[in-house]
């Protein structure tokens, strides 16, 4: 409650402090440039100033800076190495009706440069890394990415580095380390099948990597959202729920196909490792795995989905003990499908 | 195109407006609405409907900045979809709004106060800060980057991204104890 009270009160904050945080521009690199330069520059003339007072001086002072060595101001940085550019193909961002927010100067870098290829696979980006490279990356090559700013049509174009996430398959997804930026971003690939299940438990390690996101099941009712929608409260037990029936199925091949909802379905979001994937589970049998743009459905079993379903609430009815903790679903909402009449029509729109 | 002749072309009804504000602006909306509702699907879904309430909306209203108008859309859009849907996506993790509950709510006992006085309030304090703390708390608490993200768009480290947003929490809440907020 105090935070929807929160939330509607920052709406007060005036369009003037919005716009400007909207569109702040960070300061160009020849700006910290010439500040290290101005920099090294006073700092020089206080160096000859000290010890052309140390000449002129009647009274010599004792030199507490003798033999002390200055650090040369490098400002050159090193020059990139391109290897193995035959295997890049170059790719241009923001071609598919995706603008960018503000100008080009003002947009993040992955944004910038989306898209990726390697070996023949394209890639496009979908999440940032959190793990240390030691870990889980190994350097595959120096490429060039490019992006088009659309507004101007420009296009421009960036260094970067491509690694292999060692505990992910490279038909899956890569790392994206960009020259002028110390993050790894994930670039995925939205036209990865897996052969089977039984793949794609072993291309994503699932069983390492796999750990509950957003932590929450929720019913729907093929367009209507069920008012049940609850925190989970043991996610891992969802997940553990899911790689197991996986297991059981691991010979199962994928459809490229859209999830086809029936009348009840199941969804929640995980993460592998930082790369968020929806999972959804229909009445039918139909299981699908969606990862940014890219899904495909398992075609399982009626009992398969029951038996999660009956996990997933419990033994009593009214109380989804086993996965929703101690949060109780009133009966009238509880696993039954309910049909939720569409709001009025609201704009949203900000208040004066 | 410039904000003034994408406006003129919704007080024209020509579609081609939607279109100009999607490629100015529809990444922006985009990411408003992910960081709120965590959920590509819904997102897509408030982009659109982002787009058909500015048709709606325009006119009669010409907004100016046009950017805080689309983006206060989006965001009431979102917020809306998110509680009609009781989603409380995240178990683990703090979003960033609970970051600011924590620090404004944690234990005093507050004035009744309107939502609305509040935000007057706290645009005040806004105002009186320096312009990097003040672009760090909107896109945080406002847009709900992350601090990483924060630091890609603004140039500072994450480091000081972090330590700003905390001493901007500190100096709000005594703003707002000053103001006697608290009882």
């Amino acid at each position: 409650m105090k935070k929807e009270f929160l939330e509607n009160a920052l709406n007060e904050i005036s369009d003037e402090h919005l716009a400007e945080a909207l569109s702040f521009k960070k300061r160009s690199a020849s700006f910290y440039f010439k500040l290290t330069l101005s920099g090294a520059a006073c700092f020089l003339i206080v160096a000859i100033a000290a010890i052309a007072s140390k000449s002129f001086s009647s009274n010599p002072v004792k030199a507490t800076t003798e033999n002390q060595t200055y650090p040369a101001v490098n400002a050159v940085t090193e020059n990139f190495s391109v290897t193995q550019q035959t295997e890049i193909a170059i790719e241009t961002s923001n071609d598919i009706g995706c603008p960018t927010a503000a100008d080009w100067e003002n947009t993040s870098l992955f944004n910038k440069f989306s898209k990726a290829a390697y070996q023949g696979n394209e890639y496009i980006y979908c999440s940032r890394l959190m793990y240390s490279e030691s870990e889980i990356l190994k350097s595959l090559c120096a490429c060039e990415l490019e992006g088009k700013d659309i507004s101007t049509g420009k296009i421009y174009k960036t260094k970067a580095e491509l690694f292999k996430i060692i505990s992910l398959n490279l038909s899956f997804a890569v790392a994206v380390k960009f020259e002028e930026s110390h993050n790894y971003y994930i670039y995925s690939n939205p036209e990865y099948l897996p052969e089977s299940i039984d793949s794609l438990l072993s291309d994503l390690s699932l069983k390492n990597n796999v750990s509950s996101s957003n932590g929450i099941v929720y019913h729907e009712k093929t367009d209507n959202v069920l008012a049940t929608m609850t925190r989970l409260e043991k996610g891992e037990e969802a997940v553990s729920l899911l790689l197991s029936l996986l297991e059981t199925n691991k010979n199962l091949k994928p459809q490229k196909k859209a999830f086809e909802p029936s009348e009840e379905n199941i969804s929640f979001n995980i993460n592998i490792l930082n790369i968020p994937a929806n999972i959804k589970f229909s009445k039918s049998g139909l299981l699908a795995f969606d990862f940014s743009g890219n899904s495909f459905v398992f075609e399982l079993t009626e009992e398969d989905f029951s038996f999660f379903l009956s996990s997933v609430k419990g033994e009593d009815s009214t109380e989804a003990t086993t996965l929703y903790g101690a949060i109780t679903i009133p009966e009238s909402e509880s696993i039954e499908a309910k049909s939720v009449t569409s709001p009025a029509y609201n704009p949203g729109l900000p208040t004066e | 195109m410039e904000d003034r002749n994408i406006i003129s072309l919704f007080f024209e009804r020509d579609e081609q407006a939607i279109s100009e504000t999607q490629l100015k602006y529809g990444k922006l909306i985009l990411k408003i609405s992910q960081n709120i509702l965590l959920n590509s699907e819904d997102s897509f879904e408030c982009v659109n409907d982002t787009y058909l309430a500015l048709w709606n909306t325009i006119p009669p209203n010409r907004p100016d900045p046009f950017i805080s108008f689309v983006c206060k859309i989006a965001r009431n859009l979102s917020l809306k979809k998110k509680r009609d849907k009781n989603a409380m996506k995240r178990n683990a993790c703090i979003l960033p709004i609970e970051e600011l509950e924590n620090a404004l709510f944690s234990g005093d006992v507050y004035e009744s106060y309107s939502e609305k006085e509040l935000g007057k309030k706290i645009d005040n304090f806004l105002s009186n800060i320096s312009k990097e703390d003040r672009v760090v708390f909107i896109r945080r608490y406002w847009l709900g980057e992350e601090i990483s993200e924060i630091s890609d768009e603004t140039g500072l480290s994450a480091n000081s991204v972090y330590k700003r947003l905390s001493k901007t929490r500190h100096k709000l809440r005594l703003h707002l104890e000053e103001e006697g907020f608290y009882l």
